[in-house]
């Protein structure tokens, strides 16, 4: 039995100015997803740039630390000693230590006496997962621990103090071993942005590529809620910022807090605190959170 | 632990329950479980309210919270504290601010930021 003949060639008929169209419109969807794949090589190629560049950054730091006397056969808590496994265990030997710092003279009475007596505890490192996990959420669960740990506790603070204080200790033994994490080199960059000091609104908008979203000061919701979209979207309001300080900023925003209330004293969400209020509010209080969340320098 | 439930505790098992709630709010922040982070502020709202409607006003209790080794149970501490211990609540909240330890420091700064503004008003 003879096949049946395609229904789409069938269907079209074939003259030679239908399959010249034919012919021209073949070429010019091919030329446009030329085009895409281009433009996505280039994005590739940049985001493999940024990644690079952030794990030179901190390959950079862990060459410091060897350099400046990180030995590999420093003690460490032998295996099967729980999350501890392989960790700096003390008595780093002759390695240059930092010294405890006293608390500031106006702490709390009940100071907590937090890690090298000052700042947040330096001794729980986040563990790192061997492998990639699976789930996205993990990972980024993981990204938050880490940036926070490193940021209160370690890249900021070696900067201050000197590499030297790391030697052997929590930062410099984490550093490393995120090193060896092969699967996290392309989420460097959202540690590295987490890491950023604060910057003027100038140095802000330079922020670019991975690691940084777009923050609206006034929220887009506020477009449902009597500001126009225009002002929403506009240069003064649209602000590149840190991803994870980003949603760090988002939970905030969204969580019922004891500091805010509505006319009748209930407790809201700073979210829900700002429905019905001017631009100008909006604004001044949108400003005021970046400033207090460690991204806007004052 | 439902509300009901609170009139029966004595004050050491209402500041217990206020810091495990603190720990778990502080663990759904986290994990950014949005169902608990926003339900748990009201269950601790609740303890504190216990605590407030006790004969003497017992939140001063809380005080005993800035000891605690979790930031989030310190912070909401120093918050519920400001009517009954202004000074030493504020002077806590300063310090959370000044600690460089996110998001708890960009809490209490905007903490500060409601109080100054004379917007948080702790009663």
């Amino acid at each position: 039995m003879a096949a049946r003949p395609s229904r789409i060639l069938t269907a079209v008929p074939q003259t030679w100015p239908i399959r010249l169209e034919i012919a021209k419109a073949i070429h010019a969807l091919a030329a446009q997803e030329g085009e895409r794949l281009q433009r996505r090589r280039a994005e590739l190629a940049a985001l493999r740039r940024d990644c690079e560049l952030a794990a030179e950054a901190l390959r950079e730091v862990c060459r410091e630390l060897v350099k400046a006397g990180f030995r590999p056969d420093q003690p460490r808590w032998p295996k099967g000693s729980g999350r501890r496994s392989g960790r700096w265990s003390g008595g780093a030997g002759e390695g240059p230590q930092a010294s405890p710092k006293p608390p500031p003279a106006d702490s709390p009475p009940h100071y907590w006496g937090m890690g090298q007596g000052q700042g947040p505890p330096l001794d729980h490192a986040p563990e790192i997962p061997r492998e990639r996990p699976s789930d996205e959420s993990e990972i980024n669960d993981f990204l938050k621990a880490a940036a926070r740990w490193l940021g209160g506790a370690g890249l900021r603070r070696v900067l201050e103090i000197g590499l030297e204080a790391t030697i052997g200790g929590p930062v410099g033994d984490f550093l490393l071993a995120m090193e060896a994490a092969s699967w996290l080199s392309s989420y460097l960059p959202y540690l590295q942005a987490y890491l950023d000091a604060p910057k003027t609104w100038e140095e802000l908008q330079q922020n670019a590529g991975t690691g940084y979203d777009v923050h609206h000061v006034v929220e887009q919701w506020s477009a449902n809620d009597g500001i126009p979209p225009s002002m929403i979207y506009s240069p003064e309001n649209e602000v590149p910022i840190p991803t994870l300080k980003h949603w760090e900023i988002n939970a905030w925003l969204d969580t019922p807090n004891p500091a805010f209330t509505d006319s009748e004293g209930n407790m809201i969400s700073p979210r829900e605190s700002l429905r019905g209020k001017s631009w100008e509010e909006r604004y001044r209080f949108g400003i005021g959170v970046l400033i207090r969340f460690g991204v806007l320098r004052p | 632990m439902k509300q009901s439930d609170l009139p029966s505790l004595s004050v050491p098992q209402l500041v217990d329950l206020f810091a495990r709630i603190g720990i778990e709010e502080d663990e759904a922040e986290k994990v950014d479980d949005r169902a608990k982070r926003r339900r748990l502020p009201y269950e601790m709202d609740a303890v504190q309210a216990e605590l407030k409607g006790r004969p003497g006003d017992q939140r001063r209790a809380l005080l005993q919270l800035y000891d605690h080794p979790n930031m989030q149970v310190r912070l909401v501490a120093a918050k519920y504290t400001l009517a009954v211990a202004p000074a030493e609540a504020r002077r806590m909240i300063e310090w959370i601010a000044a600690s460089n330890w996110f998001p708890y420091a960009g809490d209490a700064g905007m903490c500060l930021y409601m109080l100054d503004s004379g917007a948080f008003v702790p009663s």
